[in-house]
């Protein structure tokens, strides 16, 4: 798939980095045997729902001339780091993590897709927040970027809970 | 290391990735003369960052130096375990021992990116503890070299027709 680099584009791979991530935890949460984890997993997915919700919502705001491929120069270097980025994400933002889960995988394989997940989100939102429009709110880039962190301590403690259990 | 991180050893951490990426391009620069300019560049920017987080580390007041982390939700000391023990390549290495002689251009590149990659997220942790008076645009101002660093190996891994 080829990308166009304007906001709109950037801002739909956002999107779909977001159903991805909500579809892995929800995918999680159906494989996963203990109500506990299950609760936390659908918390998670409802969080990415949120993140979802609102690069939808700045991408309807964009204005016609900010949907433009011509308004951003394409040598840029926060368009490069995207393109970087999506290339290596084999041009879909992120590969769909949820239709590879088998149903076999522990709570502990889970977390650390997980966590490799939030670390990719989190390396294309920095170049996200380099390119959206200011008037479109870049601390709400900041604020996604500030919580998909909090995800990683999330997973973390419940990656050394998963271990001690073992 | 210590069971939970402080300040002054999280600075120290960031100065050694810098000095062995410094290390990493440097020894990959010699081995492709195609890629030569761009690597060595890069070189010399890791070591202003290794500089940068040395002179911050050097900066700190005694108070702040055994500060521990603990204020990103609740847990930065979490989130940076986490970046040490789940990056593609271990923190405590140096990259540019990875690097045997016989690796292709591409070879070259892939571990490039991932090193780049992986030290943004460990600064993303930093920037939650260095104090302010420290300055973190300084962080951010490194993170975003970073990001150029991988756009650059990117668009010069497409210009010579490798594969990621």
């Amino acid at each position: 798939m080829s990308i166009e680099f304007n906001a709109d584009e950037v801002l739909k791979v956002a999107e779909r980095i977001e159903e991805n991530g909500a579809a892995f935890y929800r995918r999680a949460a159906e494989i996963t045997g203990e109500e506990k984890n299950k609760t936390f997993l659908r918390e998670l997915a409802a969080m990415e729902d949120d993140h979802l919700r609102i690069f939808s919502e700045m991408r309807a705001k964009l204005s016609d001339a900010e949907r433009d491929s011509n308004t951003y120069d394409p040598m840029s270097e926060s368009l490069l780091y995207l393109k970087s980025l999506a290339d290596l994400h084999g041009g879909e933002g992120s590969p769909d993590a949820a239709a590879k889960l088998t149903g076999k995988e522990t709570m502990e394989q889970i977390i650390l897709k997980g966590i490799e997940l939030e670390k990719k989100s989190i390396l294309f939102y920095l170049g996200v927040q380099e390119m959206v429009p200011e008037r479109l709110g870049k601390d709400q880039i900041e604020r996604i970027i500030n919580e998909e962190k909090s995800h990683v301590v999330i997973l973390s403690r419940a990656l050394n809970e998963a271990r001690h259990a073992r | 290391m210590a069971t939970k991180f402080n300040v002054s050893e999280v600075l120290e951490m960031a100065a050694r990735i810098e000095a062995t990426g410094g290390r990493f391009y440097r020894k990959a620069a010699k081995l492709h003369v195609s890629a030569r300019d761009l690597l060595n560049e890069i070189a010399r920017q890791e070591d202003m960052h290794q500089k940068a987080f040395a002179e911050m580390r050097r900066a700190l007041t005694p108070g702040e130096q055994g500060e521990l982390a603990g204020d990103l939700y609740g847990d930065t000391d979490l989130y940076l375990k986490a970046m040490v023990e789940n990056q593609s390549f271990d923190i405590n290495k140096d990259p540019s021992d990875f690097i045997t002689g016989q690796e292709s251009l591409a070879d070259i590149f892939n571990i490039a990116i991932g090193l780049e990659k992986d030290s943004i997220i460990f600064y993303l942790g930093l920037k939650q503890l260095v104090p302010p008076s420290m300055g973190k645009e300084k962080i951010d101002a490194i993170v975003k070299e970073e990001m150029k660093h991988v756009a650059w190996l990117n668009q010069k891994r497409t210009e010579l027709g490798l594969k990621a």
